[in-house]
């Protein structure tokens, strides 16, 4: 029998990478992504040769309140330590985005404020190019809080949008500079540098460093979005396969030739692995920017392997039922919003997201991860906090596997009956006695 | 040779009997006419021999042992509902098929060529199915199910759709399956067809065995009943010079195409009438007794057996 399941699978396989369909999502994904890509930085770079960052803006000041320090550049904020680390892997990214990303790496470093005696001298070096916007601070400010800017483009990145938070900085140093210490100055710009502690495996508090988990999560995560997306796309194409042979009749020969269960698994075998060649294709066509988040990311090769396990599980249990249930419907229309409830499912886990990297070891995480259809994504997340127990991981994909035979057998019985009856909705009872039915 | 067997099988849907104690055995080299009104059990019996359903109780046996998927590969089937893939070429289909029939290698194809070439459609093997007629897709469809060389061929309404010079073709595929000895189960409501080509048949009405045995015992066994249903003796069919209904014992005659169709008293026999037609001196130029046919048998049984099942 084993031979006939790889014989549906290799067709299903072949029929499905020679659709159109598939040729075009596979491919022109890449290159669609690779226009859009291209699109921005040509928007980027021709707003950036208009507008060349110049780092400083004007200030023409009626009031009278204004303090500027010459030479010194004014930050969006001061950035927290912990911060610096992720600021450091953002400016690179921001880098190679080219012309583009100099704007970001602008507002990382600040602007230089000068000050100018009116408006005329103020615009015409503007329109010199040598700042990139003109606040006018007007008498009457204290009492209105006005303040007027002339921006040299209308640009979302412009600097005059840009300078706009040191430009708060710069007036709360400037209002309080006479009136309180300058520590308290300080402490009024940036109230809370909040380290936050939590408890880990061993019950010790321990400061949780965040860019740190965010590069451990994102291959769990990446792994849950792709399992996602095959899910959604294979059953898809996997009801439309099915529902064509219950509609055309070619079921009654096929399961002539060959068992419920060895055809249900060959049609998930050969629908997975075309998904996977999507996947690699998409991955080998999008190189450089994944050789850049790998650099980024902690890319364990255990985490990648487990998770892996986790998602080749997770596509057939899910797979199984969803073409299972799919093939009571009728129609395909039926058929798909049976199978919908189950995507539904898969991604149910993602509500308890904070309370599974919260509490990675805590009840719910661990009742999640033994319930089978919570259990791929929940423990892929916690893979990636680091902190599940080895003899969890491994009984965790023990029950899944399980799980998979089991539910293979029953929904082999009930796709065999269903598909044999045309044109009846069957009643949840029927179902359960064609689940039983050898 | 191949040995079919089915053994006081029952199978219910939902409480409902399918199929209600049938038993019948099938021999390679025959022709097995499998019959019944629609509804009466002869797809579930179908599946039940190709293991796609299994029995509730009973056995089917093949050679001697229960039928399972082992034996898919041993069975063509040609199914009532006909299906192809519509979108993909002829000649992929029937590899397709071939291949879950367990044939290997590359000459899939090449037998699927030669086996479209000798129903005619050998130009067709590269078209897309959807662009064949509804009869070329008929016979594209009996050729998959012939094409893994199976010794037990299946025939669920072959004729249907078919005009007289396919259906011709189809009864020389069947009579050449019998003479290579493969064990041949046609299901049918074509009567005609049933006379023309089976040595035995099972008749199923309401999941009950109602007939079986070889066609020309069924009707030697049922022509009295029917008579006697009828009320009426034979009916013979005669041609020639003089008046017939002055005979003794001919109780009506109507026109039949050039001769008259006599319907006789119970108690004469088409002997007694010839020989008594010859002794009256009247000239005959044509005579059959026109015997009872299947069709009448399977309407008076199916309805004498709704009869009973109303009362």
């Amino acid at each position: 029998m084993k031979g006939k399941t790889l014989i549906v699978a290799r067709r299903e396989f072949t029929s499905t990478v020679l659709r159109v369909g598939w040729l075009v999502g596979t491919f022109g994904m890449p290159i669609f992504v690779g226009l859009y890509a291209g699109l921005i930085f040509f928007v980027g770079s021709s707003v950036a040769k208009h507008d060349k960052p110049t780092g400083k803006a004007g200030v023409v000041d009626h009031a009278g309140i204004v303090r500027i320090a010459p030479g010194e550049k004014v930050t969006i904020g001061t950035v927290p330590e912990r911060a610096r680390k992720a600021m450091g892997f953002a400016t690179k990214m921001a880098e190679s985005a080219g012309p583009a990303g100099e704007m970001v790496k602008g507002m990382l470093v600040g602007t230089e404020f000068v000050r100018f005696a009116d408006e005329e001298s103020a615009l015409a070096a503007l329109s010199r190019k040598e700042i990139g916007a003109v606040f006018v601070v007007p008498e009457d400010y204290v009492t209105t809080g006005k303040v007027t800017s002339y921006d040299a483009s209308t640009s979302l990145l412009s600097e005059g949008k840009q300078s706009r938070l040191p430009l708060r900085r710069l007036l709360v140093q400037s209002l309080l500079h006479d009136h309180v210490e300058p520590q308290f100055v300080e402490r009024v710009l940036e109230p809370a540098d909040v380290q936050s502690l939590s408890k880990d495996r061993d019950g010790r508090w321990v400061e949780r460093d965040l860019a740190d988990a965010v590069r451990r999560l994102g291959v769990p995560l990446g792994f849950t979005f792709l399992l996602m997306i095959s899910i959604l796309t294979a059953s898809g194409t996997m009801i439309q396969g099915v529902s064509e042979e219950k509609e055309n009749r070619v079921i009654e020969v096929i399961l002539s030739s060959v068992d419920a269960r060895s055809l249900l698994l060959g049609k998930l075998l050969g629908l997975g692995a075309a998904g996977l060649l999507q996947l690699a294709v998409w991955l080998s066509m999008a190189l450089v920017p994944v050789v850049l988040l790998a650099a980024g990311l902690a890319l364990s090769p255990v985490t990648v392997l487990l998770c892996l396990a986790y998602f080749v599980l997770a596509f057939l249990f899910y797979g199984t039922l969803i073409t299972a249930t799919g093939s009571i419907g009728t129609n395909a229309k039926d058929m798909q919003q049976y199978g919908m409830f189950w995507a539904i499912a898969c991604a149910l886990p993602m509500i308890f997201i904070e309370v599974i990297l919260s509490e990675p070891n805590g009840t719910a995480a661990r009742v999640l991860s033994y319930i089978p259809l919570t259990s791929p994504v929940v423990m892929m997340m916690r893979i990636g906090t680091g902190e599940a127990p080895a003899w969890e991981i491994a009984l965790t994909l023990l029950i899944l596997a399980v799980t998979v035979v089991v539910t293979l057998r029953f929904a082999a019985r009930l796709f065999r009956t269903a598909l044999l009856m045309y044109g009846k909705r069957p009643s949840l009872a029927e179902i359960f006695r064609w689940m039983r039915q050898a | 040779m191949p040995q079919l067997l089915v053994e006081d099988t029952v199978k219910a849907y939902d409480g409902k009997v399918a199929v209600d104690h049938v038993s019948f055995e099938v021999k390679g080299g025959e022709v097995f006419g499998l019959l019944g009104p629609n509804g009466a059990g002869k797809s579930t019996l179908i599946r039940m021999t190709m293991d796609i359903l299994r029995p509730d109780s009973g056995r089917i046996l093949l050679d001697g042992l229960p039928s399972t998927n082992a034996n898919h590969d041993r069975i063509g089937y040609l199914p009532e509902e006909r299906g192809l893939y519509r979108k993909y070429k002829v000649l992929d289909v029937l590899d397709y098929f071939g291949r879950l029939k367990g044939m290997k290698g590359s000459d899939v194809k090449r037998k699927a060529q030669a086996a479209l070439d000798e129903v005619g459609l050998g130009e067709w093997a590269k078209k897309r199915v959807d662009a064949l007629s509804k009869g070329m897709q008929q016979k594209v469809q009996i050729v998959g199910t012939l094409l893994h060389d199976p010794d037990i061929v299946i025939l669920d309404e072959p004729f249907s759709g078919l005009d007289p010079i396919n259906s011709r073709l189809v009864k020389d595929m069947i009579a050449s399956l019998k003479r290579a000895g493969k064990l041949v189960v046609l299901s049918t409501h074509q009567m005609d067809q049933v006379e023309e080509l089976c040595d035995r048949i099972v008749m199923i009405d309401r999941g009950k065995r109602v007939l079986y045995g070889t066609v020309r015992e069924i009707k030697k066994r049922y022509a009295p009943e029917l008579r006697k249903a009828s009320g009426r003796g034979n009916v013979v069919l005669v041609d020639g010079e003089g008046d017939f209904t002055k005979l003794e014992g001919v109780l009506d005659a109507r026109p039949a195409g050039p001769a008259t169709a006599l319907t006789l008293a119970p108690d004469l026999t088409p002997e007694a009438f010839l020989s008594r037609a010859i002794a009256a001196g009247l000239s005959i130029s044509h005579f059959e007794a026109s015997p009872t046919t299947l069709e009448e048998i399977f309407v008076h049984v199916a309805t004498v057996d709704a009869a009973a099942a109303a009362s």
